[in-house]
């Protein structure tokens, strides 16, 4: 298949000072789609194709994209939850790409993640301080078990008597702070946080935004945040990646990003967020993308953006756009940005792809 | 066609509508005396936290409500029409018909065993008597009219086979089918993407122009409500709080409840500092306190003043608001920094 062959792109172009927390390069990751009746594979869909992470110490990198873009999957890969088919992960410039068994599980220490779900992240038989308490079990530490669970409650600006309850006596917010709890237990290097304010209501994700920011300020871990809650990854991101179908189309700091954003797709995504202002929401113009993502089974050609690129040209079906340094640290991938600046034509209406 | 502006009359109005828990009418209602109307080709939002009592208002007006609770009191207009008084048989008439409804998930919403197209022509052989043939064809036209490509192949398409997205057009053909005056939509967008939530709001927006459809939009996304709205009804636990149009309701808020949602959501360029919360949480339904039910939450709430009975309130320039210290003007949030 013809994505499967496509040359890995080069390394991120930013020049690294003192090791990142975590850095992954070149990670890949398809997954079977269809088997015959031998039970060979004959269909996969490439969910991740050659992407470069990097997040320094203290800082947090947001992953942004529609679904199927990849962000989910990419910050698996990058935690370890899943092994990659290609690419390496490095903790603090350790390459632990290959790390199996004791040595897995030790670095499990250094990734924690945080998921979406508090419903389903909880076991709902457990209590509240089994959950926070059982990485230090897994691990071996030692110490007061209660003592431990009320300092992580406290941490996390939860009362330390709700050790006692159980999942179900909790509210949303409630249960997103055990499982950031949870996660801190082992005062992890990097924390991955895969949409973790979007099951929860406008207030209460205020609480977790900065219950978030304040123990990266206390702690300083590293952390990638998976969003499609722009609000969220705004706030919180120092730089943000945005990804469309498995790979990265830009990435910078996120303040420039969200001003001044360079790649096509960057553009439309930042274009659809609406601003709660509906002065400054009604003066917006919006770059109208047409029709939904292609199939991720068999994505275009050359650029896999172009069939929804209101930029696009002949040539973008041929070439495949790495990801290359511009001015500011920022790296984009499109053939149209350095030369000229794309501008954005009211697109016409095409049929299908 | 021209969008009529407000001051005709409105093509629903919900009049001190109260709900409770059946059989017990003792504890203060789950919803009280709501009251707020939407006049023709105009979009109104519901909007609050989770437990203030936005869906079962909606549910209420397509007379949806689970058989565990009951409307005790307040009309619901649609028309010149109660429908609280309306017999079961006419209200299915409505629904589906004159009054069309959007949910949030629209797999769960649409039949899995029906092709897109049965699905749409369903309501138009239901409610307008039309053959399979007729409705078929207006199936047709209804999938082109919400930009689905190809629109003669997908009728005969499954909804599994077809995105979210393309999904929920697929429930706002079928909604808009019998050319309904309004649409109560619950959180139509919530569970798109950002670039499908939009052209979700455009497909909303023409067809308000072109069909003069006045919207009804439960959303607790204040960007939607700033993209879409041109009203806003801010519910807690139960109660309104304040309604008036879009633009002073952000620009202005009056009720503290308001301004400490508005006040919670990121705001650029203060990325990476700390946001206001609301201390607490909604209270549950049936431990209401009395008076007003967000002064336990409220900053600047007083004691004796806030949690005594409140006074019938009225609005000031068409902006209505529940708080005795702001109907007193011993409090102008306008004057707090």
């Amino acid at each position: 298949m013809k994505n499967l062959t496509r040359k890995s792109q080069p390394a991120s172009a930013a020049a690294p000072t003192a090791a990142p927390a975590l850095r992954a390069t070149g990670l890949r990751k398809s997954f079977p789609l269809r088997r015959d009746l031998l039970n060979r594979v004959v269909e996969r869909v490439v969910a991740v194709d050659g992407v470069d992470l990097q997040v320094a110490q203290g800082t947090t990198l947001g992953l942004v994209g529609e679904s199927g873009s990849g962000k989910s999957t990419a910050a698996r890969l990058a935690g370890l939850l899943v092994p990659a088919d290609g690419g390496t992960v490095e903790v603090d410039g350790v390459d632990v790409t290959r790390a199996r068994g004791r040595a897995l599980k030790e670095l499990r220490a250094k990734l924690q993640m945080v998921f979406q779900d508090p419903y389903s992240a909880l076991d709902p038989t457990k209590t509240v301080g089994h959950a926070v308490t059982e990485p230090l079990v897994v691990h071996g530490r030692r110490g007061d078990l209660a003592e431990a669970a009320a300092a992580l409650l406290t941490r996390v600006s939860l009362d330390p008597g709700l050790a006692r309850r159980r999942p179900e006596e909790l509210s949303g917010g409630q249960r997103q702070r055990v499982c950031v709890a949870r996660a801190l237990a082992l005062e992890p290097r990097v924390l991955i946080a895969d949409e973790p304010t979007s099951a929860l209501d406008l207030s209460t994700r205020a609480g977790i935004l900065n219950l978030l920011l304040r123990l990266q300020q206390e702690s300083g871990q590293a952390m990638i945040l998976v969003s499609h809650d722009f609000a969220t990854v705004q706030h919180l991101a120092d730089r943000i990646a945005v990804m469309y179908l498995g790979r990265v189309v830009e990435e910078g700091p996120a303040e420039q990003l969200v001003g001044e954003p360079l790649h096509p797709y960057t553009k439309a995504l930042l274009s659809a967020v609406p601003i709660p202002d509906p002065v400054v929401q009604r003066s917006r113009r919006r770059t109208v993308l047409q029709g939904d993502p292609p199939n991720p089974a068999d994505p275009p050609s050359g650029c896999h953006f172009r069939t929804r690129c209101p930029v696009a040209l002949p040539e973008c079906a041929r070439i495949d756009p790495a990801l290359t340094a511009v001015d500011g640290g920022r790296q984009v991938a499109c053939i149209r940005v350095g030369t000229t600046t794309p501008t954005a034509p009211l697109p016409t209406r095409s049929e299908g792809r | 066609m021209t969008t009529v502006q407000s001051g005709s009359d409105p093509v629903l109005a919900v009049d001190r509508l109260t709900i409770d828990l059946a059989g017990r009418t003792s504890q203060p209602g789950l919803v009280q005396e709501v009251s707020f109307s939407v006049a023709q080709g105009r979009s109104l939002a519901l909007i609050g936290e989770s437990g203030c009592g936005k869906t079962l208002t909606a549910m209420a007006i397509l007379g949806l409500l689970p058989p565990e609770l009951r409307v005790t009191g307040g009309e619901i207009r649609f028309g010149g029409e109660n429908l609280l008084t309306a017999s079961r048989r006419r209200l299915r008439r409505i629904r589906g018909g004159p009054i069309g409804m959007v949910f949030q998930d629209p797999m769960s919403s649409l039949d899995p065993t029906m092709t897109v197209g049965d699905q749409i022509g369903e309501s138009r052989r239901l409610h307008l008597g039309e053959s399979r043939r007729e409705s078929r064809a207006k199936a047709r036209e209804l999938l082109d009219r919400v930009g689905i490509a190809n629109a003669a192949r997908r009728v005969d398409v499954y909804p599994f086979e077809m995105s979210g997205g393309m999904q929920q057009r697929v429930m706002i053909a079928a909604a808009i089918a019998c050319e309904p005056k309004l649409v109560i939509a619950d959180e139509p967008t919530t569970a798109l993407d950002v670039t499908i939530q939009a052209e979700i709001l455009e497909l909303l927006r023409s067809l308000q122009d072109d069909m003069g459809l006045s919207v009804l939009l439960v959303t607790h996304d204040l960007g939607v409500v700033a993209d879409f709205c041109d009203d806003v009804v801010v519910m807690y636990a139960g109660h309104v709080v304040e309604k008036t149009a879009v633009e002073p309701l952000f620009a202005q808020p009056q009720h503290p409840y308001t301004r400490a949602l508005l006040d919670s959501v990121p705001q650029t360029g203060r990325a990476r500092t700390m946001l206001d919360v609301i201390p607490g949480r909604v209270p549950p339904a049936g431990t209401f306190p009395t008076g007003c039910r967000f002064q336990p939450r409220c900053g600047f709430a007083e004691p004796d003043v806030c949690d005594a009975p409140q006074p019938e309130f009225e609005p000031v320039a068409g902006h209505w608001c529940r708080c005795v210290r702001v109907g007193t003007h011993a409090l102008d949030l306008a004057r707090v920094a």
